[in-house]
C-alpha cells in the first residue's frame, strides 16, 4: 500500500463516511488536512529520492492495473488538489453535508486522475470526478431551477462529448502503442514503446489533434468552451472551486504527460502548431472581450477562467522546458487565485445577494479583510509580480517567443505577443471589477462584513501559496523535470 | 381456356382488397374481415396450384392439405382477436383503430 | 558590512516594514506604524549614502527564476548610475515620509499609506538595483501597484479610484511594450537577459555575439519595446494621460512618486539600456521626438491649468520629455543629470504646492489664492526657488541640467533644439503665472486671507530641499553626485545655446508677470489647452467604440457563431433527429401494418431480383 495510494483513498473514504451519516464538517476539515500532511510527507520522500509506484493487477488481457507512481507533475497537481480542497471544505457553512461529499469526491477523482498511471484509471478518475460536478450544479446550483438544469444538461452533455473523443483519442494510443504483449494501459509501458518504434509523422499529427480536441473540451480551449462560465456562474462554491481550480488542469496535464512524451512530432506539426496557436489567441483575445463585456463577477470570473487557459495553452504550443515549467507554474497559480476568487466570490454573493456591477460599491469601507483578499485574487490573476502566476507567465512568453528571429517573425511570435494583450485585458477587467465592487461611494443597501474566526483561515492559506510560491517559483520548478531535447 | 394465371390473378386481386382494407378501414371489425379475405386469397392460390401443377399420372395433394391448417389457424385467431376486440370495446367504448395509439412514442 | 548586504538591507528593509505593517495594523496603533516606515526610510538613507563613494560590484540576492533555458536572479548593479539614483531615491523619501508625518497627521489610514510609501521604496530601489530586464521588469510593475496603492489612498472618491485604475492600466500598456522588447532581446541574444550579459553579446570582440549579429529590424524592435515601457512609466504622449489625473493621491505621493522618482524610472531604464537603444538609428529618432513633442505639448497644456497640483504635473510630463528627449540624442548623461537636478526642484515645488494647499484649506485652485506672499514667506521663498530652478535661472541647478541638454539637442538636430527652447519659454511663462497668481497681490477669497505658515515639519524639508534645488547643479558642491554624471562634451555653440536659454527665460518670466500681475482671473483663455488639448475625452471614445464596443460586439458574434455552432447547433440537430424519429412510433396500427407490408414487398424484391446476380 503505496502512500499516493492513502492520498488517494482518504477522501473518498471520508465521503463515504459522511454519506453514512457522521458529521460532515468535521471529517471533510479533517480529511482534507490529513491528505495535506500526507502529500507533504510524499513531497520529501520523492525530494530524496524515494521511489512511490506502486500497482495492483487488475485484468491481465488487456492489461490494466491500479498503477499510481510521482513525478514532479503529478505531484505539484496534487498539492495544489489537496490545498484547494482544504480551502474548498473549510469555507463550507451551514450548508448540506452533500456539499461536502461532493466536494471529497471530486478531490478525490482529481487525485486518482493525477496520481495514476494507468490510462485506464486517469479516464475513469476523472470522469468519477466530474459527476458529482455535474449533479451539484444541477440540484445545489445558484439561479432558478430551469436555468441550472438547462445549464447542468449543456455541461453534461458538453463534457461528455469531449470525454468520448478524448477517449476515442486514448483507445487509439493504446492499440498502437501497446507492443507485442498484447493491449496494456500501462503508460510507462506505452511510453517505452513509444520511444522504439514511433508512428508516423502524419498520424502522429492527426492523434495529438484528436487528443487536444478531447482534452482541449475537458479545459475549456476555444471553441469548445461555452460551457464554463455559466456553469461557474451556477456552481455552488466549493464546486466552483474545485472544478476551475483542480478539474480543470486535468486536461492540460493529460496534454503535458501523456500526448506530448508519446507523440513528439504530432505537437510540432505545421497545422496543429497553427491550429492550436489560433484556439489559443481564441482563447486570450476573444474570450478576453467577451470577460470585459460581463458586468456580474460570477460571470467575468467564468470567463476569466477561460481565458487565462490560453497561457497555458501557448506553453504547451512552445513545447521548450522553459515554456512547459511556466505552463505548469501557471496551472498551479492559475488553480489557487481562481480558487481564492471563487471563495470570495461565494462570501459575497451569500451576503450581498447580487454580483452585479451597477448594483454595488463602496464594499471596502466594512470589510478591510475582503478587500485585501481580492486584492490579492486580482493581482494574482493580472500577473503581478510577487505572486505566482507573474513567473509562470513570464516563462511561457519567454519560451514561446525564443526561436530564432533571423528568419522573421513566425505565428508562434505573434501569437505570444497576442498573448501578451491579454495581461492588458485581463487588467482592465480585473481592476475595473474591484474598483466597481470595492472603491468609490458605498450602494444603497449593500454592504458585507468581514469574516471571522477560523473562516478567514481558508483565504489566508491560499493568499500565502500565492506569495510564497510568488517570491521562489523555484519551490514549484524544482520538482519538475523538463529536460531540454 | 382457364389456366393457373387467372386463378392466381383473382387471388392476387382478392389479396390486395384485403389489405387496403386492412391499412384503410378505421373500424376493427371491418379490418378482421379484410383479414380474413386475405387468408382465403392465400388458400384460394394453394387450391389453384394443386389443381393446375398435378402432372400426369398421381397428384400432389400436398398444398390442398396445407389449406386445411389454415383455415384452422384463421379460426383460432378469429376467435381471440374478437376477445381482444370486445375487451377493447369495454376499455374505450369504440371500435374505431384510431382509438388504440397508446403505443405511440 | 559588506556591500552585499548593505545593498540587500536598503532593498528589503522597507518591504518588511510594508509587511508589518500590513500584518500589525489592526493591533497596534497609527503611531507604531508611521515609526516603523520612517524609521526604515532613514535606515535606507544612512546606508545609500555610506554606499555612494563604494567601488562599482554586482551581486545576486536571491535566485527567482531557474530553469533549464532561463535563469533570472535578484541581483544587483552598484555603480555610479545605481548609487547616484540610490541617493536621490532615499534622500526624497525620507524627506516625504517626514513630510507626511505634518501633512496626513489628521488623516484615517495612516498606517496604509505609510505601508504604502514602504511598498514603493522597496520597488523603487528594485529598479534602481536591477542587474538583469528580467528583474527590472518585476519591481517595475510592482512600482505600478504602489502607485495604484497610492494614488487611490482616498479610494471613497471615486475620482481617486479611477485615478489609481487608470495609471495602473496605462502603465500595463506600456508594459506590454517593455515585454516585447525583453522578449526580442531573450530571443536574439540566445537567452541573455542580464545587462552585462547582453552588452557583452552586442560587442564586436567578443567570440560568440548573436546580438552583434541580428538584423536591424530585431534591434529596432528591442528598442521600441523597451522604450514603450518608458512611454508608459515616464508618461510620454501618448501615454502621458495617467500623471495628471495622478493628482487625486495625497501631495506628498505627487512629490515622490510623480515628481522625482516612479517617472524617473523610466528614464533611468532608458540610460541603462542606452547601449542597445543607439544600435537603432530609427529608435532613436523616434525618441527623441517623442520626447520633444510631450516636452512642448505638455508645457502648452499646462499654460491654461488652474489647479496648482496640475500645473505642476503637466511641468513634470514637460521635464520628462526634455529627458527623454536627451536620450534620444545620444546625451543619456545630460538626462540623468537633468534627472537628479528635477527631482530636487520639482520635489520641493510639490511639497511647497502641499504646504499651500495645507495653509488654504486644502484648496487648490490657484485663482482662489493670492497674496500668499506675505502669509506665508517660508512656503513663498522655497517655492520661488524651486520656480527658478525650474525654469532654468543661471546659477540654479536646474539651469545647468537645462542647457547640457540644449546643447545636445542644437548640436544634433536644429527643430528639436527651437521647440526645446520654445518650450523653455513656455515654462518660464505658466510658472511665474502659478507664482503671480498664487503668491503675489491680493487674497482672492476668505480662506486664502486667514492662510498661515506649515508646521516646521513640513517646511524644514522645504528648506532643505531648496540648498539642493540651488546648488546641485555644481561641480563643487554635488561633488559625490557629480561623479555620477560625467560631463558630456561642450561642443561649439555653446554661447549660442546660453544666450537662447537665457532669452527664453527671461521672456517667458517677463510675459508671465506682465499678464497676470494684479489681475483676478485669466486674461488668457485658451479653450484647447485648458482642455488638454481634449484627449481625455478622445481616449475615452477610443476605449468606448474599440473596446467596450468591440467586447459587446464579440460577446454577440461568439454566442451566435461559437456556442452556437459548436454547442446549440449539434443539440438542435439531435433534437429535429430526435423528433422525426418520433414520429414513426405513431401507436396507429394500420401505420405499423402499412410498414410491415412494405417491408415484405422490399424483402421479396431483394431476395428474388438482388440476390441471385451476387
Amino acid at each position: 500500500m503505496s502512500l499516493l495510494e492513502i492520498i488517494i483513498l482518504i477522501p473518498l473514504l471520508a465521503a463515504a463516511l459522511i454519506g453514512a451519516g457522521l458529521p460532515a464538517k468535521l471529517i471533510s476539515r479533517g480529511a482534507a488536512l490529513l491528505n495535506l500532511v500526507v502529500l507533504l510527507v510524499v513531497l520529501s520522500q520523492h525530494a530524496a529520492g524515494v521511489n512511490l509506484a506502486h500497482s495492483v493487477r487488475i485484468l491481465d488481457n488487456p492489461s490494466i492495473s491500479f498503477a499510481v507512481g510521482a513525478d514532479g507533475l503529478s505531484l505539484t497537481l496534487a498539492l495544489l488538489t489537496c490545498l484547494v480542497l482544504l480551502a474548498a471544505v473549510w469555507q463550507i457553512i451551514d450548508k448540506p453535508a452533500i456539499y461536502h461529499v461532493a466536494s471529497l469526491l471530486i478531490a478525490g477523482g482529481a487525485l486518482g486522475a493525477f496520481l495514476s498511471t494507468d490510462l485506464f484509471f486517469i479516464y475513469g478518475f476523472h470522469e468519477l470526478a466530474l459527476i458529482p460536478t455535474l449533479l451539484m450544479i444541477a440540484v445545489h446550483g445558484h439561479g432558478d431551477a430551469t436555468n441550472r438544469r438547462a445549464i447542468a444538461w449543456k455541461i453534461t452533455v458538453y463534457l461528455g462529448a469531449g470525454s468520448l473523443v478524448l477517449l476515442a483519442g486514448l483507445a487509439a494510443l493504446v492499440l498502437n502503442f501497446s507492443g507485442s504483449n498484447g493491449l496494456t494501459f500501462d503508460l510507462n509501458a506505452l511510453m517505452e514503446t513509444a520511444k522504439t518504434a514511433p508512428l508516423a509523422a502524419d498520424t502522429q499529427a492527426w492523434l495529438f489533434f484528436v487528443l487536444l480536441v478531447g482534452f482541449g473540451t475537458l479545459v475549456s480551449l476555444f471553441p469548445f468552451h461555452s460551457w464554463a462560465a455559466p456553469a461557474y456562474a451556477a456552481a455552488p462554491t466549493p464546486v466552483a472551486m474545485l472544478h476551475s481550480g483542480v478539474l480543470k488542469k486535468f486536461g492540460l496535464y493529460g496534454l503535458i504527460k501523456i500526448a506530448l512524451p508519446l507523440l513528439p512530432l504530432g505537437a510540432k506539426a505545421e497545422w496543429v502548431q497553427q491550429a492550436l496557436l489560433i484556439m489559443l489567441v481564441g482563447n486570450i483575445i476573444v474570450i478576453g472581450l467577451v470577460t470585459i463585456h460581463q458586468n456580474r463577477l460570477d460571470t467575468m470570473l467564468g470567463n476569466s477562467s477561460v481565458m487565462h487557459m490560453g497561457y497555458i495553452f501557448l506553453g504547451i504550443a512552445a513545447g521548450s522546458p522553459v515554456a512547459l515549467n511556466g505552463a505548469v507554474l501557471l496551472m498551479f497559480a492559475h488553480g489557487i487565485s481562481i480558487a481564492l476568487a471563487f471563495a470570495l466570490c461565494g462570501k459575497m454573493r451569500n451576503q450581498l445577494g447580487t454580483l452585479e456591477f451597477s448594483k454595488l460599491g463602496g464594499l471596502a469601507a466594512n470589510a478591510p479583510f475582503l478587500t485585501v483578499m481580492f486584492a490579492f485574487a486580482t493581482f494574482s490573476s493580472i500577473g503581478l509580480p510577487g505572486l505566482a502566476n507573474f513567473a509562470g507567465e513570464v516563462m511561457v512568453f519567454v519560451g514561446a517567443f525564443n526561436l530564432n528571429l533571423n528568419a522573421g517573425l513566425k505565428p508562434i511570435h505573434w501569437a505570444t505577443i497576442l498573448a501578451l494583450w491579454g495581461v492588458v485585458i485581463s487588467a482592465v477587467y480585473m481592476l475595473r471589477a474591484y474598483r466597481s465592487l470595492f472603491f468609490g461611494k458605498a450602494a444603497e443597501g449593500h454592504f458585507i462584513s468581514d469574516p471571522v474566526g477560523s473562516q478567514r483561515l481558508p483565504l489566508l492559506l491560499l493568499t500565502a501559496v500565492l506569495l510564497v510560491v510568488g517570491c521562489r517559483p523555484t519551490l514549484i520548478t524544482d520538482l519538475l523535470t523538463f529536460a531540454a531535447k | 381456356m382457364i389456366t393457373l394465371n387467372h386463378y392466381l390473378l383473382v387471388a392476387g386481386v382478392l389479396f390486395a382488397i384485403g389489405l387496403a382494407g386492412v391499412v384503410a378501414r378505421r373500424n376493427i371489425l371491418t379490418i378482421f374481415m379484410c383479414l380474413e379475405m386475405m387468408l382465403s386469397a392465400a388458400n384460394l392460390t394453394l387450391v389453384a396450384f394443386t389443381r393446375f401443377h398435378t402432372p400426369v399420372g398421381v397428384p400432389d395433394y400436398s398444398a390442398q392439405s396445407l389449406v386445411f391448417f389454415t383455415i384452422t389457424v384463421a379460426a383460432a385467431e378469429v376467435a381471440v382477436g374478437l376477445a381482444i376486440i370486445v375487451a377493447l370495446f369495454r376499455a374505450r367504448q369504440s371500435v374505431s383503430v384510431e382509438s388504440v395509439t397508446k403505443l405511440q412514442g | 558590512m559588506n556591500q552585499q548586504s548593505a545593498v540587500t538591507l536598503i532593498l528589503l528593509l522597507p518591504l518588511f516594514a510594508a509587511f508589518s505593517i500590513l500584518v500589525l495594523k489592526r493591533f497596534v496603533g497609527d503611531f507604531v506604524c508611521k515609526t516603523i516606515s520612517v524609521a526604515s526610510a532613514f535606515i535606507c538613507f544612512v546606508t545609500s549614502c555610506i554606499l555612494l563613494g563604494a567601488e562599482p560590484v554586482t551581486g545576486t540576492i536571491l535566485t527567482f527564476i531557474d530553469v533549464p533555458g532561463l535563469s533570472a536572479d535578484i541581483g544587483f548593479i552598484l555603480d555610479q548610475q545605481s548609487a547616484g539614483m540610490m541617493f536621490i531615491v532615499t534622500f526624497i523619501g525620507l524627506l516625504v515620509h517626514v513630510y507626511s508625518l505634518g501633512y496626513m497627521s489628521e488623516d484615517e489610514s495612516q498606517s496604509r499609506f505609510f505601508g504604502s510609501l514602504s511598498m514603493f521604496m522597496f520597488s523603487m530601489t528594485g529598479i534602481v538595483l536591477a542587474d538583469n530586464l528580467l528583474m527590472m521588469f518585476v519591481f517595475w510593475e510592482l512600482v505600478g501597484l504602489s502607485s495604484y496603492l497610492l494614488i487611490g489612498h482616498w479610494f471613497e472618491k471615486p475620482s481617486a479610484a479611477e485615478a489609481a485604475k487608470k495609471a495602473f492600466l496605462t502603465n500595463r500598456i506600456g508594459d506590454f511594450g517593455f515585454m516585447i522588447g525583453i522578449l526580442t532581446l531573450f530571443a536574439a541574444s540566445n537567452g541573455e537577459i542580464s545587462f552585462a550579459a547582453l552588452k557583452e553579446s552586442l560587442s564586436a570582440g567578443s567570440t560568440s555575439g548573436p546580438l552583434h549579429d541580428a538584423p536591424a529590424w530585431v534591434m529596432t524592435l528591442a528598442a521600441l519595446g523597451l522604450f514603450m515601457g518608458a512611454v508608459g512609466k515616464s508618461a510620454q504622449v501618448p501615454l502621458h494621460v495617467w500623471l495628471p489625473d495622478a493628482m487625486e493621491g495625497p501631495t506628498p505621493v505627487s512629490a515622490l512618486i510623480h515628481a522625482a522618482t516612479m517617472v524617473a524610472a523610466g528614464v533611468y531604464m532608458l540610460v541603462r539600456v542606452s547601449f542597445i537603444l543607439v544600435e537603432s538609428e530609427l529608435a532613436m529618432q523616434i525618441i527623441a521626438g517623442i520626447g520633444g513633442f510631450t516636452a512642448l505639448f505638455a508645457a502648452l497644456m499646462a499654460v491654461q491649468q488652474n489647479d496648482i497640483k496640475r500645473i505642476l504635473a503637466y511641468s513634470t510630463l514637460s521635464q520628462l520629455g526634455y529627458m527623454v528627449m536627451a536620450v534620444g540624442l545620444g546625451a543619456g548623461e545630460a538626462g540623468m543629470f537633468h534627472l537628479y537636478t528635477h527631482a530636487f526642484f520639482k520635489a520641493l515645488l510639490f511639497l511647497g504646492a502641499g504646504a499651500v494647499i495645507y495653509a488654504c484649506h486644502h484648496e487648490q485652485d490657484i485663482w482662489k489664492m493670492g497674496g500668499l506672499r506675505k502669509q506665508t514667506p517660508a512656503t513663498f521663498l522655497t517655492f520661488a526657488i524651486g520656480t527658478l530652478a525650474l525654469m532654468g535661472l543661471p546659477g540654479m541647478s536646474g539651469f545647468f541640467s537645462k542647457e547640457e541638454i540644449l546643447g545636445a539637442a542644437h548640436h544634433e538636430c536644429s527643430w528639436l533644439f527651437w521647440s526645446s527652447a520654445f518650450t523653455a519659454l513656455l515654462t518660464s511663462f505658466y510658472m511665474t503665472r502659478c507664482v503671480v497668481v498664487a503668491f503675489f497681490g491680493k487674497a482672492r477669497t476668505e480662506h486664502a486671507s486667514h492662510a498661515h505658515e506649515a508646521p516646521m515639519i513640513m517646511v524644514a524639508p522645504l528648506l532643505l530641499l531648496s540648498i539642493f534645488a540651488i546648488f546641485s547643479g555644481y561641480g563643487f558642491f554635488s561633488g559625490r553626485l557629480q561623479a555620477m554624471v560625467p560631463h558630456a562634451d561642450h561642443g561649439e555653440g555653446h554661447t549660442f545655446v546660453m544666450a537662447v536659454s537665457i532669452a527664453a527665460v527671461v521672456i517667458g518670466a517677463g510675459l508671465g508677470f506682465f499678464l497676470y500681475n494684479g489681475k483676478d482671473k485669466d486674461p488668457l483663455n485658451i479653450k484647447l489647452f485648458a482642455n488638454k488639448f481634449y484627449i481625455d475625452e478622445i481616449y475615452a471614445f477610443i476605449v468606448k467604440v474599440f473596446q467596450d464596443g468591440l467586447a459587446w460586439l464579440v460577446t454577440g458574434l461568439e454566442s451566435i457563431f461559437v456556442d452556437g455552432l459548436v454547442a446549440r447547433l449539434p443539440a438542435a440537430i439531435a433534437c429535429r433527429v430526435g423528433k422525426t424519429a418520433r414520429a414513426m412510433q405513431s401507436g396507429q396500427l394500420q401505420g405499423y401494418t402499412f410498414a410491415l407490408g412494405l417491408g415484405l414487398l422490399l424483402a421479396i424484391y431483394l431476395v428474388s431480383q438482388v440476390l441471385p446476380r451476387h
